[in-house]
């Protein structure tokens, strides 16, 4: 039974029930509200998007019936479709490098003492510190040099790179947790220290992985500085540049339906995701802030 | 287990030198760049030594000052509205009350939600002095002069910006420091409550104190989240504007590429010390908390 082997730790023992509930109405009021807000501005986005722009203005949301063709504007004219498109082949592509970089490597931080170890862990970690604005003119400097200044692929470089601090960091404290006698055991079984990564080792990690690629979609999902200097043309966009262009269309186009159809495409994964995951997402930050 | 050479090798090689090319290479290149006078990104070969002359014109310039005052009151008045409401909400949160996680969840979803169309929504909907939320919510209430403020005014816009910037960062140190407050064992808590102590005098005498190494943690956090903060202030210009309210990324970005308002003129060189100075910013803040906050560890 789940609730006797975590026990809710800060749970009072035998409290009057009146007596709790009254001390309680603070929190149900405060978090009530939030949650009321959130839920209230979520409805408003999405029956906005389902108006039109005259509607939205005049307050009179849905007043005309519903627009479905909002959507299918904002995914075709407004190009919202390749936007989502590429997004999502750049961050799946960069998440699988990620890990194919990064896991190999914490692997060897974590379970094997070698001279400049902890230097080494240290320079990984730090790099989570470091302001990406810095490494801005060089690397766009570089990519200009190669010509790969307006190319996916420079994009997807500097995703691996950027995260690879942050993956190095939870996976060496993931894999540190990983008990010493199934590596052992492997190697008594002929495994050689390949094989036993590869084979035993990275599907126990598995959990750790999954928790950590999660968090790099979320960041990767929604970035926007390095996309906005490597990848700013019509053709290859991220979402997060398509709506911030759709914005600034806003002067010329004065479609505020379509933003808002747009902008429930741009944050429907992650808010799909995150209620899939919830349990996950959370969990792997609690961990984290304890660590 | 004996790890072979190649395997060592093959293992972190990917990593380090990825790691070289993204963090090193470029972070000592910059250093080197700041101390010159560069226009453009192709003619590097042409710069002009300049000592600390970018530095001194970089405090010298409004601009730059505006952004340093705006992450400085980002810092302190956000932070302190953060880090209220989540002590407030962890208070809360382990009250006992029921649905825990669903509230956990609904103060975590603004984190997870795109920068820019979180922008978008408030500025074009929250803040939107014709039909939005706060317009109608004020008129309800009565309070006509709340109802007509200009949010997205000049003068309004970087508290609009906090304000938002607020609502998004929230939940992920609540969570943080939820993480912290429920590893104190709960007796500690159960004598508290039977010697009559209420909710909030728990929080302070015994959840605070004995949540220091998380507090230390978030810190960090939030200062490195701030100092860094770019894309919040570019998306929130309302149409028609490049940028609400400047922040030094913001300023660094204009100076190396250019912009169609405010910064004009190129200055690749000005634009690598913006970021050095970043870079100075977050090292000396996280040497100041990680003093702050340097105690004897409670035993418990």
């Amino acid at each position: 039974m789940p609730e006797l082997l975590v026990p809710q730790r800060m749970q009072l023992a035998k409290p009057a029930k009146r007596l709790l509930w009254l001390g309680q109405v603070p929190a149900y009021l405060t978090l009530g509200l939030w949650t009321l807000f959130l839920v209230f501005m979520v409805s408003w986005i999405v029956l906005a998007s389902l108006s039109t722009t005259r509607g939205i203005f005049t307050n009179d949301l849905l007043g005309h019936g519903f627009h479905f063709e909002n959507y299918s504007k904002a995914l075709g004219t407004l190009n919202m479709g390749r936007y989502l498109l590429n997004t999502l082949v750049y961050v799946c592509i960069a998440l699988v490098l990620i890990v194919g970089v990064s896991a190999p490597a914490s692997y060897i931080l974590s379970r094997f003492e070698f001279r400049g170890r902890r230097l080494l862990t240290q320079m990984f970690v730090a790099g989570m510190g470091i302001p990406g604005v810095l490494l801005l003119i060089p690397l766009y400097t570089l990519f200009l040099r190669l010509r790969l200044d307006s190319n996916p692929l420079s994009l997807i470089l500097v995703y691996v790179g950027i995260s690879i601090p942050f993956t190095v960091f939870f996976l060496t404290g993931f894999f540190s947790t990983l008990p010493r006698e199934v590596q052992e055991a492997a190697a008594v079984d002929g495994c050689s220290d390949r094989q036993t990564f590869w084979r035993v080792m990275l599907p126990l990690a598995q959990p750790g992985i999954a928790t950590v690629t999660i968090f790099n979609f979320l960041g990767l999902w929604n970035e926007y500085f390095w996309a906005l200097v490597l990848v700013n043309t019509p053709e290859q966009r991220t979402l997060s540049l398509g709506l911030q262009a759709l914005l600034q269309d806003m002067r010329y186009s004065g479609d505020w339906a379509g933003l808002f159809a747009a902008v429930v495409i741009v944050v429907l994964p992650t808010i799909v995701f995150f209620v899939w995951q919830s349990e996950r997402i959370i969990a792997g930050v609690t961990a984290g802030a304890v660590k | 287990m004996k790890l072979s050479r190649s395997t060592f090798v093959l293992f972190l090689t990917p990593a380090v030198l990825l790691y070289a090319l993204i963090f090193l290479y470029p972070s000592l290149r910059t250093a080197f760049l700041s101390l010159f006078e560069v226009n453009s990104f192709s003619s590097t070969a042409e710069a002009q030594f300049r000592g600390f002359g970018n530095y001194r014109e970089l405090f010298t310039t409004v601009v730059f000052q505006r952004s340093l005052i705006n992450i400085a009151l980002t810092l302190l008045v956000g932070g302190m509205a953060v880090f209220g409401l989540s002590f407030l909400f962890t208070m809360f949160l382990t009250s006992g009350i029921r649905y825990k996680s669903f509230f956990r969840a609904a103060i975590f979803l603004p984190n997870v939600i795109n920068l820019v169309a979180v922008a978008t929504v408030w500025v074009q909907y929250i803040y939107n002095s014709r039909y939005g939320f706060l317009h109608g919510f004020f008129n309800a209430l009565g309070l006509t002069s709340l109802a007509e403020l200009e949010w997205t005014s000049n003068d309004l816009i970087f508290w609009a910006m906090l304000l938002t910037y607020i609502w998004v960062s929230v939940g992920v140190f609540t969570l943080i420091i939820l993480a912290g407050a429920e590893r104190i064992p709960v007796e500690l808590f159960e004598a508290a409550r039977l010697e009559g102590a209420n909710m909030f005098q728990i929080f302070w005498s015994i959840t605070l104190p004995l949540i220091r190494d998380v507090l230390r943690v978030a810190s960090v956090l939030w200062t490195i989240g701030v100092i860094n903060l770019f894309t919040l202030p570019i998306a929130f210009s309302p149409v028609g504007q490049t940028v609400g309210a400047y922040t030094p990324a913001v300023y660094l970005y204009e100076l190396a590429f250019g912009a169609s308002t405010g910064v004009n003129q190129i200055r690749v060189g000005k634009a690598a010390a913006a970021g050095m100075v970043l870079l100075l910013l977050v090292l000396a803040s996280s040497a100041l908390i990680n003093r702050l906050f340097r105690s004897e560890r409670y035993e418990y």
